[in-house]
């Protein structure tokens, strides 16, 4: 069932946050960053932001998306790269769904090996930018 | 417009209204019990009819799991417009665990600062008299994050230990709390030896220093043995006490 996945909680972070900051405010168009290493189905969270956009009567927005690559930047050795998602078990890109740090518990550095690395880009989902009147 | 604050900050508030009272259990120092007295208050609220909730909240070491005799990778949570933990003995218990198992999470204030809202922005508890939230020693990320998200929802619990070195750090981190609004419902000491100068000395700087004492729980070497078995904890002096002294201090002033 499509609400029912925990694209849903995400949705519900994003419309609370736009209902809170343009109260009274009509909202015509929002543009989503979603970070590729949480592998987020895009058409359930569109039609999440819709459909809670619908329930607590806030307008009928457009909605764009841009998907944003996994780029990982090791903090010892400085190497920069990006995983090869598809090379990654199935069960793993699942957890990285729910949350996205985990990958430090099961991918290392291809480099030097060190697990300190920092996600310069690809993790979560937020707002890029409203346009309201 | 631009952004730069988090959206997952908007939906906390409203994560945690189906919850009657959330207990963050805190402590300055290392190493003075947090784990388990969370483990025991939660188990000991749920024993005494309560709904409860019980969360992990030390990402880089998460051990309540293996307090509860929970193994991480065969149980997952749900997933149902967000995630629902699993219940363990009647208690729903979520943890970081469940994600990233027995491996090693080396984690900085980045990573924590985005697992915290993650976290409670996915967590679906559902209607809960409790939530008892176990943090990791210290004050720093973690502990900030609750202070400033959850705080004015929240009656911080905080665990000292019977050292001379949890004296000031204790005091500190009640006084910290209240400057900000937060009101602690006070301070548990914890291995606390009736045959110990130590522990009378402790007990009577916390008194002195006027911060709120809930009472003590008696030092307890068999709880490192029962460490996995709910039932067996149930044996113990930890939770006799948690259950007889504590749980009574902390509904009293609770109002409940």
């Amino acid at each position: 069932m499509w609400f029912l996945v925990h694209e849903w909680a995400l949705s519900e972070s994003i419309v609370s946050y736009i209902e809170e900051s343009y109260r009274g405010k009509k909202i015509l168009e929002i543009s989503i960053g979603l970070g590729e290493l949480q592998n987020i189905d895009e058409e359930i969270l569109v039609f999440s932001i819709k459909e809670l956009f619908k329930l607590r009567k806030l307008g009928d927005p457009k909605i764009s998306v841009k998907r944003i690559p996994t780029k990982l930047r090791c903090r010892s050795c400085k190497y920069t790269w990006s995983p090869n998602l598809s090379e990654i078990p199935e069960e793993l890109i699942e957890v990285f769904h729910f949350v996205p740090e985990a990958i430090h518990s099961y991918l290392r550095c291809p480099r030097c090996g060190s697990r300190d690395y920092e996600i310069l880009s690809g993790r979560g989902v937020y707002i890029e930018k409203v346009v309201f009147e | 417009m631009m952004f730069s604050e988090d959206p997952r900050e908007a939906i906390i508030k409203y994560r945690l209204k189906t919850i009657r009272y959330v207990i963050p259990v805190m402590s300055y120092k290392g190493g003075v019990g947090k784990t388990i007295v969370s483990s025991l208050l939660a188990l000991s609220l749920s024993d005494l009819g309560y709904r409860v909730g019980l969360l992990d909240l030390d990402f880089t070491n998460p051990s309540l799991h293996r307090v509860l005799g929970v193994d991480p990778t065969a149980t997952k949570p749900r997933e149902e417009k967000g995630v629902v933990p699993p219940e363990v003995d009647r208690v729903s218990f979520m943890s970081l665990a469940y994600y990233i198992g027995e491996n090693p999470a080396p984690f900085r204030g980045k990573e924590l600062y985005e697992i915290y809202r993650e976290i409670f922005s996915i967590t679906i508890w559902g209607e809960k008299d409790f939530l008892i939230i176990d943090h990791p020693p210290g004050l720093s990320d973690i502990s900030l994050d609750t202070i400033n998200l959850i705080g004015k929802y929240s009656r911080p619990l905080i665990v000292s230990s019977v050292s001379k070195l949890a004296i000031t750090p204790t005091i500190n981190l009640v006084n910290l709390l209240r400057e900000v609004g937060v009101d602690p419902l006070g301070v548990v000491i914890n291995m606390y030896r009736d045959d110990s100068e130590i522990s009378r000395e402790v007990e009577e700087s916390f008194r002195r220093s006027g911060v709120e004492l809930l009472g003590r729980i008696r030092y307890d070497l068999s709880v490192e043995r029962f460490i996995g078995s709910l039932n067996n904890l149930r044996s113990s002096l930890v939770y006799r006490d948690v259950r007889e002294v504590i749980i009574n201090e902390v509904l009293k002033r609770l109002g409940i």
